[in-house]
């Protein structure tokens, strides 16, 4: 379940003593840096909880505090202000991986509130079969015999320009898809984040099953590109 | 706490240098030779007859060795860095270093030297300590502090063990740098650049790709790449194995079996490579023990040729660098060339093709010295820690992960949990539980590498969990932190939840060497002991005056010696009787006066010396002739061609 | 720390890799798929019309080693047993033989999907009832 954002519980800064917040990582009275806060990823940011975000201005954020906490400005600093710039440090760039990518932010936020996502919920109980259609399991299938025909004739030094092309055109299409289901889940932010609870329900279904269409589309799309561009 | 100093260090491969920033702007701290780069070579002097430590030569001086008594030489000790039992054997094939043969595995392995046995980490710790000196001697004051650099490719244990040579010789190392993110450093601060650049680094044993965004004066590593076993060093066993080969089939000499004369053809191999960079081709012209000469010219084509399939494996990391970055190759706004292999017209040639940069009316930088780039980022990042500078104020290195961290779950599978090119410092946290009722132990392997079975990774540590509480197995909840620091070394720490024993689960990791094990390795206990400084400048003095009496000795023998005027000879002479009756006193300005007044003493003594070995060397080229110009224009920058960039 | 060295042999020499005749009506094939991982996987089986044994099966599976150990190891189960006999193999026997991680079970679960979906498509070419032919028996 989603974190507490703002703590009631005040804890005194080791150096002023003076009493702050529990999700800070600098006294807002003495500016020192302080350990690291059991904070979520969104508060690091002082962000809302969101699946939309502003990206340039979560980098500029993320710049701004880097230079605050990174262990370099804390080079001849107290072994324990070392620490814990070491350890502010990780949770930013942590939660800077994790939001600035659409994906990791969608599968962090569904994580935050209850959801399981990708192998976590596996051999728990029989996947839905009708999350794969079939149609498009028959379609990744020949693809990826494809796919090895096409290394296996690389391997030997020969190449097929018929399989070059069909390859080619299979990608565009995996492509075409996988913009499809990021739009899918754009719009599906939109439902969450203005939505109420019943709405955010509703979208957090269809975005895990967009998210496992996803990955079906996105280890495709890898192989194709991997294949396509070793020449 | 010290305030001194903190020096910029390229531990290389080929070349070892130490920078510092002076003002506003990195320079290099020459040597006692005067000269920027100090050959990663150490050599073992013969054990002196009346007994006690033998001394240890590093760089030039080394070289000389090299020749002479191959087995007390060691180079390229970096490929050796962090690396296992079979891993150095491996390397071992190429290089004509032995193994100790009483190394056991698991043991961090040990290289024969003479009589003694040395683990890389001591190897390259003689290597800091010469740099460490040179730098001392330029400022007068002790220096504690250095940051070092690494190729971003390096794994944990090569990190690890580079961090441990620094603190054998006596320096705290402040951080771990990448190599082609100094070189950006270097390159990024004189002006304020922002953009996307790339730094190609072919260097003497290792290759490095890595793209980074500049922006307000903050230089964020978006990807990185290489091959830690890629470099100029293949490019010279090619030519060598081609002139061994030749040699006998041609002349029925198997030169391999002595390993004197390898060395000296690969010094050949050298000078042909660096002179095909400019020449449109090179000669091979050697003496053969049995008289026989061996000739063969290499045009430049076929030297291309030979060395494409080198160069086309640095093609693969730049993709995948480009790839994991999200951009194409004309999203790259620059292209920064590093190491002294990027010298080579095809190096160039691959570079722009894979950048498309004349296409776009681009040319790579090449404007600083691709030997010198990465010390002198060294120093800028050093004085980004040191703080308190207006110049690197505002400037920051945000560094990445190379390789993803895993840890093998049951089956043999790894399970992903810090992804290659994450910005460090990084962590994540995992939770294991007991298999069995009463388990007090936890082991956990960590791995690192892209593979998905862990026999196919690189295993970097296997840690044990001890001292969990017994209790019903399944239920113990230990959460294990993985963190990896701002140097790329990995930190683990465990508590179990369900009792709240935080601390008392130890960790251990099981490779490497210990703590302990590096403390009794640390080089002089007396280079920590800041008051022992000026003791230890006089120690140096009087060694220093030694070497040159007893040069200037030996030099009495040299037919260069009877080529020298009567006022010459007398004057010589008594500058050695000057300095022999100072030297055993404490006055060390005396010591180094008279030290210096005996080199002056003897300038033109060492030309005609220098000379006489240089025209040996054209006339015969005998192996011996050759170890005695070894030397400065291996190192030395050679000269580029300009017309061929035009 | 155990480490299985079934998955690691069955990962690297795969057993019965290939494929049958779709269009034969002695053959069955299952088409599969996980989510989690975006693997796939094909199971077929010849089937001999008379005795209803499983002669041959095949597979072809693009993902993980584990999928590909899965995969393996359920064409040598299923060989030379009757239909009914394979439909009886658990994911969990294939856990158990290969000691597979918490992680990689849904590679068992596809195995296991991936024979039932291959038996089920011989059956249905071949008329043969969904239900047990005990059930089919009685019914006459």
């Amino acid at each position: 379940m989603l974190k507490v954002l703002d703590s009631a519980v005040p804890i005194a800064c080791w150096s002023c003593a003076v009493a702050h917040n529990e999700s800070t990582l600098f006294c807002p009275h003495c500016s020192k840096i302080q350990p690291p806060p059991g904070a979520d990823y969104y508060s690091v940011f002082s962000l809302e909880p969101r699946l939309t975000l502003d990206l340039g201005m979560l980098e500029h954020q993320f710049h701004k505090l880097s230079r605050k906490l990174h262990p370099d400005r804390f080079a001849r600093a107290t072994p324990e202000e070392k620490d814990w710039s070491l350890a502010d440090t990780a949770l930013l760039n942590d939660a800077y991986r994790t939001l600035r990518d659409p994906i990791r932010r969608t599968e962090y936020l569904l994580k935050l509130h209850g959801a399981e996502i990708g192998e976590e919920h596996s051999g728990k109980g029989r996947t839905d079969p009708s999350r794969v259609p079939a149609d498009l399991l028959e379609e990744v299938f020949d693809l990826n015999m494809q796919l090895e025909e096409m290394r296996a004739a690389k391997k030997m030094g020969e190449e097929d320009p018929d399989l070059k092309q069909s390859l080619t055109e299979a990608k565009k299409k995996f492509d075409g898809l996988l913009d499809d289901v990021d739009n899918d889940l754009r719009t599906q932010w939109t439902a969450w984040d203005d939505g109420d609870a019943s709405a955010r329900s509703a979208a957090q279904k269809t975005m895990l099953a967009l998210l496992d269409r996803r990955r079906y589309l996105d280890n495709l799309v890898r192989d194709v590109n991997e294949t396509l561009g070793a020449n | 706490m010290a305030e001194g100093r903190v020096v910029g260090i390229d531990l290389g491969t080929t070349n070892s240098l130490v920078a510092y920033m002076q003002g506003d702007a990195p320079v290099v701290i020459p040597g006692v030779d005067g000269s920027n780069l100090v050959p990663s070579i150490v050599a073992l002097d013969p054990i002196p007859a009346s007994g006690g430590r033998p001394t240890v030569t590093v760089g030039n001086s080394a070289r000389r060795v090299l020749i002479e008594t191959p087995e007390r030489v060691i180079y390229s000790v970096k490929r050796l860095m962090g690396r296992s039992l079979d891993e150095v054997r491996d390397e071992l094939k190429f290089f004509p270093f032995r193994l100790a043969d009483d190394v056991e595995a698991g043991e961090v392995p040990r290289v024969q030297l003479g009589e003694l046995r040395f683990t890389p980490p001591e190897i390259s710790a003689y290597i800091l300590r010469q740099l460490k000196r040179n730098a001392e001697r330029f400022f007068g004051e002790p220096v504690t502090q250095a940051v070092i650099t690494v190729p971003a490719y390096f794994n944990d244990a090569q990190r690890q063990a580079t961090k441990d040579a620094g603190r054998m010789a006596g320096l705290e190392v402040l951080r771990l740098v990448n190599e082609p993110t100094a070189a950006a450093l270097a390159y990024g601060l004189d002006r304020a650049k922002e953009g996307t650049i790339a730094v190609y680094d072919l260097g003497g044993g290792t290759f490095d790709i890595s793209i980074l965004k500049l922006r307000d004066g903050i230089f964020e590593v978006q990807s990185t790449n290489g091959d830690t076993h890629l470099g100029g060093d293949d490019i010279d066993n090619l030519l060598l194995a081609i002139a061994l080969d030749e040699i006998h089939s041609e002349h029925g000499v198997d030169l391999r079996t002595q390993p004197g004369a390898v060395q000296g053809l690969r010094k050949d191999a050298i000078d042909a490579k660096i002179s095909l960079s400019s020449e449109s081709s090179a000669k091979f012209d050697i003496e053969l023990p049995n008289g026989d000469r061996y000739q063969r010219e290499i045009p430049r084509e076929v030297f291309e040729q030979l060395i494409e399939p080198v160069l086309n494996r640095t093609a693969g990391p730049c993709k995948q660098a480009l790839t994991d970055a999200g951009i194409t190759p004309e999203q790259i706004d620059e292209v920064v060339l590093v190491g002294g292999s990027t010298r080579i017209p095809s190096v160039r040639r691959l570079v722009d093709d894979i950048f498309h940069l004349s296409a776009r009316g681009k040319k790579p930088h090449t404007e600083l010295n691709p030997d010198e780039v990465v010390a002198l980022g060294a120093a800028v990042q050093a004085d980004i820690l040191a703080g308190a500078s207006k110049t690197t104020e505002e400037m920051l290195l945000l560094d990445v992960t190379p390789l993803s961290l895993g840890i093998e779950a049951l089956g043999g599978v790894v399970a992903r949990i810090i992804p290659r090119n994450s910005t460090i410092p990084a962590s994540a946290t995992e939770h294991f539980t007991t298999g069995v009722d009463g388990q007090t132990n936890v082991a956990i392997h960590v791995l690192q590498g892209e593979r998905e079975l862990a026999a196919d990774c690189r295993s970097l540590a296997r840690f044990d969990l001890k001292g969990i509480p017994p209790m019903t197995a399944g239920l113990p909840r230990i959460e294990v932190k993985f963190l990896i620091d701002a140097d790329g070394i990995l930190h683990v720490s465990a508590r179990e939840q369900r009792s709240g024993k935080a601390a008392e689960i130890e960790v251990k990791a099981t490779y490497g060497l210990t703590d302990e094990q590096v403390e009794t390795m640390i080089l002089d206990s007396f280079d920590h002991a800041e008051e022992d400084f000026a003791k230890r400048l006089l120690i140096e003095a009087r060694n220093e005056a030694e070497t040159i009496l007893a040069k200037v000795e030996q030099a009495r023998m040299s037919p260069a010696w009877g080529a020298l005027r009567g006022e010459e000879q007398s004057a010589i002479g008594a500058a050695g009787d000057r300095l022999a009756a100072v030297k055993a006193g404490d006055d060390l300005t005396a010591i180094r006066e008279a030290t210096l007044a005996l080199d002056r003493a003897t300038h033109r003594l060492a030309e005609l010396m220098m000379d006489a070995a240089v025209t040996t060397a054209i006339r015969g080229k005998t192996m011996t002739a050759a170890g005695e110009d070894l030397g400065e224009e291996v190192t030395a920058p050679h000269p580029m061609a300009p017309a061929e960039f035009k | 720390m155990a480490y299985s060295d079934k998955v690691v042999d069955h990962y690297n020499n795969p057993r019965n890799v290939g494929t049958l005749d779709k269009s034969s009506s002695e053959v069955g094939t299952g088409l599969v798929g996980a989510p989690e991982c975006g693997d796939v996987m094909r199971l077929q089986i010849r089937v001999n019309p008379e005795t209803q044994v499983i002669e041959e099966a095949k597979f072809k599976t693009f993902g993980c080693g584990s999928a590909i150990a899965s995969s393996s190891l359920a064409t040598e189960w299923i060989k030379g047993r009757t239909v009914d006999d394979a439909m009886a193999i658990k994911n969990t026997d294939i856990v158990k033989e290969l000691s597979l991680p918490p992680v990689k079970i849904h590679c068992s679960v596809l195995a296991e999907d991936a024979i039932r979906a291959a038996i089920g498509d011989w059956k249905k070419k071949n008329g043969v009832a969904e239900a047990a032919p005990a059930a089919t028996a009685t019914a006459q």
